[in-house]
């Protein structure tokens, strides 16, 4: 990916979720943690292809953990977020804060939640 | 190992295969044996579609390519069949119908921002405007001389080396299967014409009276063999001198 394309909306998902996990990060918390805190679930397929290409681009690394018996046998792949992975990340939340610059378009969304807690 | 794993390994690689197979199991656990079907099916298919249509664009884009010559006007396949540099020519006509393959497989393949689709798709559009030309001698060598420079000149920058080497490769690659696999099968149907029509036999003359059920049969098979060679090649020599630049599922 060149350095004047900014990431999908998806791949900073995958990303700023795998950076909230840290070590624990791979597919099973991936998809849970993305579901917990977007409320959509994801296909499988569509995260591993995501993971696969930014792995390409040098975005994150993996790294296979020990294998595990609920998993019947198979070892975890953990995913870490890279330093241009980070910087990539960053550039991308950067475009969208200039865009959203002025338009108050958070406080609605932030009252209505606090309103229901 | 069943098989269900096994395709897995086949379609995302060993480790990786293991790994999103493990994750399905786990997940499986809480949502489900049906859950687990539906999602390893989506998950092959998103790991695995690329590659098949892909090549279906390729091979519909060769044939589209491969028949369009036939509305030429006359003069350029007198100009084609009675030029001093004939297997020059039919050369050069064949390497055009390749990269007609070759880019927009590379293209849904790899995407459209890959160097090698990119090097192909100027390569493929220099060698498809000289074609046009032929009749035009030395402005067809011109152009072709022009591509050539392109494609040589990539090799000196460290950017598009790799892609003109895969492209390089590719092209040498697919000449020498078409001048092998395919020949035996051309002269294998030349064989049996000579034999059923006589010694006499001249494709011009009786080409088309052949069965219509062998023509197609002799024409499907060399271009079935002729696409398999571009996809193998292409596919192997991008992993090796492209790698990591590219759209992967």
């Amino acid at each position: 990916m060149s350095a004047d394309r900014l990431l999908g909306e998806f791949e900073q998902i995958v990303l700023l979720v795998a950076l909230r996990l840290g070590d624990a990060a791979y597919g099973v918390t991936i998809l849970n943690e993305i579901a917990a805190r977007t409320g959509r679930s994801p296909a499988p397929g569509a995260l591993y292809t995501t993971l696969h290409r930014m792995g390409s681009k040098g975005f994150v690394t993996f790294r296979d953990g020990a294998p595990t018996p609920e998993r019947g046998g198979r070892a975890k792949r953990f995913v870490q977020v890279t330093d241009e992975g980070r910087a990539a990340l960053a550039r991308a939340q950067a475009a969208y804060q200039n865009l959203m610059e002025g338009l108050d378009l958070l406080s609605p969304i932030r009252a209505r939640a606090h309103a229901r807690t | 190992m069943g098989v269900a794993e096994w395709l897995l390994r086949r379609a995302a690689g060993e480790e990786r295969g293991v790994a999103v197979y493990g994750d399905l199991v786990e997940l499986a656990a809480a949502r489900g044996q049906m859950w687990f079907w539906i999602a390893y099916a989506r998950t092959v298919i998103s790991l695995t579609w690329r590659t098949p249509a892909a090549f279906v664009m390729g091979g519909s884009a060769f044939l589209a390519a491969s028949r369009s010559w036939m509305f030429l006007p006359r003069e350029w396949w007198w100009e084609m069949f009675h030029s001093p540099h004939p297997y020059f020519l039919r050369g050069i006509l064949d390497v055009a119908c390749l990269l007609w393959f070759l880019v927009p497989f590379a293209a849904v393949r790899y995407g459209t921002s890959d160097r090698l689709v990119r090097l192909a798709f100027a390569a493929c559009a220099m060698v498809s405007v000289a074609c046009l030309i032929v009749p035009v001698f030395p402005l067809f060598l011109s152009v072709m001389a022009l591509a050539l420079f392109v494609v040589v000149g990539a090799l000196f920058s460290t950017e598009w080396r790799g892609a003109a080497i895969a492209l390089g490769c590719t092209t040498a690659g697919s000449v020498f299967v078409e001048l092998t696999l395919i020949k035996l099968v051309h002269i294998g149907a030349w064989y049996y014409m000579k034999r059923h029509f006589g010694p006499h036999f001249s494709f011009w003359d009786d080409g088309f009276a052949l069965p219509i059920h062998l023509f197609r049969t002799v024409v499907w098979t060399m271009f079935a063999l002729n696409a398999l060679a571009i996809t193998f090649i292409s596919t192997r020599f991008h992993r090796r001198f492209v790698g990591k630049t590219s759209v992967a599922s």
